[in-house]
């Protein structure tokens, strides 16, 4: 495998032209075999590499730039770090393939869809494996535009178009801090592969290092949604349900994660940096967990719930537990795929996001409801699901190293997820059918990746050694020992808050039915989700237009098409005024002639005397 | 006759001719006119091509009289339009091209 697992991303990349070239000629049931098996192909390489894998792996193809001294190769690398993205990537993409299978059958852009989704694994599996920052970028900048076609996939509504554009802008200006930080570090090392990078972070000092870290964190900041560009996620979700699980939930959004662990000894190096880092992290998390408290559309509770936990592994890598980071990345690719994946069966049973208007499910869809509570319970920490591993490792973590709030700030977070998902599960499934028609469960080309998907939630986190030991080889990975009876007691907390908030959204959803609760200006506070959109509009989008109606009165009506205008005017006056010396009569032609030729006479006279 | 004398005259009828040209308004006599400077031109390239024993100017000459015939079989048949058109064939007539 170590000489071909650089085929893992090209077998969608391969799916991916090959349906943007022939998609439309053809049949759907082609497309429905090609673009999951290629991809399926592609997590059977990243499985059988991971086995095999030793060290680092790496694999130049082909010089790709070579400009003076700037050098950069098409070089992938597989190591234990991009192996498990590697692995999660492939294999939620896959089984995500095939539940669009059934969620999509009905719509006319099915291998359009098939198309973009390829593309995606494509650029995403390109993003974890590159080995150097500019490749990486490619991938960076692939899995953005995917992220807008997929979003604005249903371009015929307003909502979704829209939708669209703003991902693309807020992750502009992430994007243009990432570049930036390419930048500064190209000039600090002139190497931009991973590796170098890494071990040579000594060579600079930690004022510069973290700057370039800040940029590249402001690139992260867009790309993972965090605060305080993270607006574009929970929009995100008028895309189509799966989308939201792969893209919006599993993959894409944890880039930023990743790239914070990949390049983690700068960011240690700068110290300043990787504070900041968790701290951004972890206000995210609870931030986005209050919010969640309050929304009535299905899509969105789940997207603030992402944008939180990935606020947790955030915090993880930001208090220097890159280990802890990256295996709540990993659980939180299956749990999270989950959560969407049963919403989008709700979704497709009930035909609306709003559950005011779901209850009552759990009869009319067994399946969909036992997986969502599985979901539910690992998303909560309970005990033996994965996130219950991942989290507390973060927690503990968190608390070893001294970021006593930021641990206390995440067991808290902690008991509002727990709220908040329970307060989904009782208001979709318990209670009476408060919509229209008949829910009907979905198709088991639906339910089989569901059911998967819920069997890695429960073992995805049953590793028998630590993530540490297996992250071991990347050399910057340090394993911390607590004592027993701490680690008893820090996970303790963090399950009695869980508890806590599964409780209270049982009294308030289930026994109370949701009604005798009003928190008043709280809750409006929450729903309105901040008013952070608004302030946004207020501090950039306003004075944007001002300012551009501004320019076009003023500078381009004023200045612009003043000179256009003018410069016409001004030829057509000139030849107005030169018009003038065409009287039409002979003798004044020969008069002009008459005195050209004595003129020139004269002058060539004197010049040869 | 003196080299001198040949060359007077050939100025005179050049001037005669540019006097004529800027002095009468009716297109024949203009035409006239140049025609008449035409033939000083040719007589002092004339006078040149004794002085120097060379045929060249000889040549120049010939060509100016062809290219001259034709111009006033051009130009005959141009005012004979004009009077058909107009009445009367002088310059005020013909000045459509005032800009």
């Amino acid at each position: 495998m170590r000489e071909l697992f650089w085929l893992i991303p090209l077998f969608p990349a391969f799916g991916a032209a090959f349906l943007i070239l022939f998609g439309r000629v053809i049949s759907r049931k082609l497309v429905s075999w090609l673009a999951p098996s290629l991809v399926g192909l592609s997590f059977l390489f990243s499985l059988l590499s991971y086995i095999q894998l030793n060290g680092v792996w790496v694999k130049e193809l082909f010089s790709w730039i070579k400009v003076g001294n700037l050098s950069i190769p098409f070089a992938l690398q597989f190591d234990p770090l991009s192996s498990i993205m590697a692995v999660t990537v492939s294999g939620v993409s896959f089984l995500i393939h095939i539940y669009s299978i059934g969620y999509m059958a009905n719509d006319w852009g099915y291998n359009r869809y098939f198309a973009y989704l390829n593309l995606f694994t494509f650029s995403m599996l390109l993003l974890v494996l590159s080995a150097n920052l500019p490749l990486m970028f490619i991938g960076w900048e692939g899995v953005g535009l995917c992220s807008y076609l997929l979003i604005g996939f249903w371009f015929e509504k307003d909502a979704a178009a829209d939708a669209g554009k703003k991902a693309f802008i807020v992750n502009r200006i992430g994007d243009f801090g990432f570049l930036l930080g390419i930048f500064l570090l190209f000039t600090l090392f002139g190497n931009l592969s991973f590796n170098y990078i890494n071990s040579h972070v000594s060579a600079v000092s930690p004022g510069i290092a973290t700057a370039a870290a800040l940029l590249l964190f402001v690139g992260a900041t867009g790309k993972s949604a965090q605060l305080p560009l993270y607006i574009w996620l929970p929009d995100a979700m008028e895309g189509p349900t799966p989308v939201s699980a792969l893209i919006h939930a599993a993959t894409m959004v944890t880039a930023g994660v990743y790239m914070v662990s990949r390049l983690f000894p700068l960011y240690q190096h700068s110290g300043f940096a990787l504070e900041l880092v968790a701290w951004v992290g972890i206000i995210t998390a609870i931030f986005a967990a209050t919010i969640a408290l309050a929304q009535n559309d299905i899509k969105r509770v789940l997207a603030y719930s992402t944008i939180s936990q990935i606020g947790y592994m955030f915090a993880g890598v930001g208090v220097g537990a890159v280990a802890a980071g990256m295996f709540h990345l990993f659980t939180h690719a299956f749990f999270k795929s989950l959560l969407f994946l049963c919403a989008g069966a709700v979704i497709h049973g009930v035909g609306t996001n709003d559950m005011r208007k779901m209850g009552g499910l759990r009869k009319a869809m067994p399946v969909t409801f036992w997986t969502f509570l599985i979901a539910a319970l690992t998303i909560s920490g309970i005990p033996g699901f994965s996130a219950f591993f991942s989290k507390d490792e973060i927690l503990k973590e968190a608390y070893l190293s001294g970021h006593k709030w930021i641990w206390a700030i995440g067991v808290i977070t902690a008991g509002l997820t727990a709220f908040y998902i329970f307060r989904l599960i009782f208001m979709t499934f318990y209670g009476e059918y408060r919509g229209e028609g008949h829910p009907h469960e979905a198709p088991k080309v639906m339910l089989i990746p569901m059911s998967i998907l819920a069997l890695f939630s429960i073992i995805g986190g049953w590793f028998p050694k630590s993530f540490a030991h297996y992250l071991s080889p990347l050399g910057y990975i340090k394993v911390i020992e607590a004592s027993h009876s701490l680690e008893i007691y820090l996970l303790g907390a963090s399950l009695i808050l869980a508890i806590i908030g599964i409780y209270i959204a049982w009294l308030v959803y289930v026994k109370r039915k949701g009604k005798g609760w009003n928190f008043g200006f709280v809750y409006r506070v929450i729903y309105g989700k901040y008013y952070v959109d608004e302030l946004y509009n207020f501090l950039f989008v306003t004075p944007y237009r001002k300012g551009s109606e501004l320019i076009n009165r003023y500078f381009d009506k004023g200045v612009i098409d003043r000179t256009v205008e003018g410069s016409g005017e001004a030829a057509l006056g000139g030849g107005n005024l030169l018009s003038k010396l065409q009287t039409g009569l002979l003798k004044d032609y020969g008069l002009w002639m008459a005195t050209g030729i004595i003129i020139g006479l004269f002058l060539a006279i004197r010049s040869l005397l | 006759m003196s080299v001198f004398s040949l060359f007077l005259l050939s100025a005179l009828l050049f001037a005669g001719g540019m006097a004529g040209f800027f002095i009468r308004r009716d297109l024949v006599t203009m035409l006239l006119s140049s025609e008449i400077m035409l033939a000083g031109a040719n007589l002092a390239l004339l006078t040149f091509a004794t002085m120097r024993n060379s045929i060249e100017a000889d040549a120049i000459v010939l060509i100016v009289l062809t290219v001259a015939a034709a111009e006033v079989a051009v130009a005959l048949a141009a005012i004979a339009v004009v009077v058909r058109r107009k009445e009367e064939a002088t310059e005020r007539t013909v000045s459509e091209m005032k800009g």
